[in-house]
């Protein structure tokens, strides 16, 4: 009975395990050096950036060293993408995809589409989508959208799943989140709202197992049903800086600012 | 420091305005030294860094500000400068018309 229960699990290793097999030590190695040969490259051409920088004495100096390293950081950026491209099956290539869609390293549409592109058609069903946290970090863009959607529809692993399910779900909230200073809604945020709450509650109700998933999708849930313009503000009741009690709703018939701030 | 909070205090007084602070700093003595430091006049509870009401109004950043009109109903979010001030006028004219 034992054996039967392992060989569907034997079954999904076995593809990649002859794959490692297959490739030659010396292909895997190799990419290994040229993967950090590229980081070694980078990180020179930042430091002497920042070397350049600090000397600057005007500020269009500084603008123009600026300038000059983000025209470095999307050559390397194209470099990277080379590499992922020509090893899409080396533990270094979703690091490489996870340089390029970092929000710091503010990769152009072209580039983000190309590496979506490359995740989409080689690590589709990959577990290792999560670490490093590709799903998590990406910004709201067409192409990261097409990132969370696929992942969501297509990636069978359920950690995966439920990271790329709140991903998409904070997107579409942060893009029906009103805009300072003016505060206004911005256009379709109903309906943005409506689907951040359709997947919010798929990770609580689907994904109650995947370590803090479902903890974060409730305050989420919280926040759209009781946070909402035109929704009764929660009491609070806590104490000042002298220790003494008081509450919100005691403010009742005046105006209220709650200010959320820190000294620090 | 907070410069649209300081403002409105100041121009509000009398009116039936309060601005309540919820204050993330680590300790009491803290918050204690920053309104003292600061002149701060009005009250804020003090949470700590992820305190319990933070955490139910699930703060990610900072500054985050909700306006509530005099029945404690979320009206405004996300609103600054000049745009905080016209919303708080709109919500006590709005009040004034309800009274009368």
């Amino acid at each position: 009975m034992k054996r039967f229960l392992f060989q569907p699990l034997a079954l999904l290793i076995l593809p990649s395990a002859l794959w490692a097999w297959h490739m030659p030590e010396e292909e895997k190695s190799s990419a290994a050096g040229e993967y950090k040969a590229l980081v070694d490259r980078y990180r020179d051409a930042q430091r002497e950036s920042d070397a350049v920088f600090d000397k600057a004495r005007t500020e269009e100096e500084r603008r123009e060293i600026r300038s000059a390293f983000a025209r470095t950081r999307s050559r390397f950026v194209g470099r990277f993408l080379a590499f992922a491209e020509a090893h899409p099956r080396n533990r270094e290539t979703l690091l490489a995809l996870f340089f390029i869609l970092h929000p710091d390293t503010q990769s152009e549409a072209s580039h983000l589409d190309a590496a979506v592109r490359l995740i989409l058609k080689d690590h589709i069903t990959s577990d290792r989508l999560t670490d490093p946290p590709i799903l998590q970090l990406v910004e709201d863009a067409p192409a990261a959208e097409r990132l969370l959607r696929g992942v969501l529809a297509q990636n069978p692993h359920r950690a995966v799943q439920a990271q790329a399910c709140l991903s998409l779900a904070l997107m579409l909230k942060g893009r029906a989140t009103p805009r300072p200073p003016a505060g206004r809604p911005p256009e379709r945020a109903a309906l943005f709202t409506r689907e951040a709450e359709e997947l919010f509650e798929r990770v609580v109700t689907e994904y109650a197992g995947v370590e803090g998933a479902a903890e974060k999708a409730r305050a989420e849930l919280f926040e759209i049903r009781h946070l909402a313009v035109g929704k009764v503000a929660p009491d609070i009741k806590g104490t000042d800086s002298g220790g003494k009690e008081f509450r919100l709703s005691a403010y009742r018939g005046k105006v209220v600012l709650l200010d959320f701030w820190a000294g620090w | 420091m907070l410069p649209d909070e300081r403002s409105l205090v100041k121009k509000l007084a009398g009116k039936p305005f309060a601005l309540l602070g919820v204050n993330r700093d680590e300790s009491r003595e803290a918050l204690k030294k920053c309104e003292e430091k600061h002149g701060i006049t009005w009250q804020s509870f003090h949470d700590g860094r992820d305190g319990p009401i933070c955490k139910r109004y699930n703060i990610q950043s900072m500054p985050t500000i909700y306006v509530l009109d005099a029945k404690g109903v979320i009206r405004y979010k996300c609103v600054r400068g000049e745009a905080l001030h016209r919303a708080v006028d709109e919500l006590l004219k709005e009040m004034e018309r309800e009274q009368n």
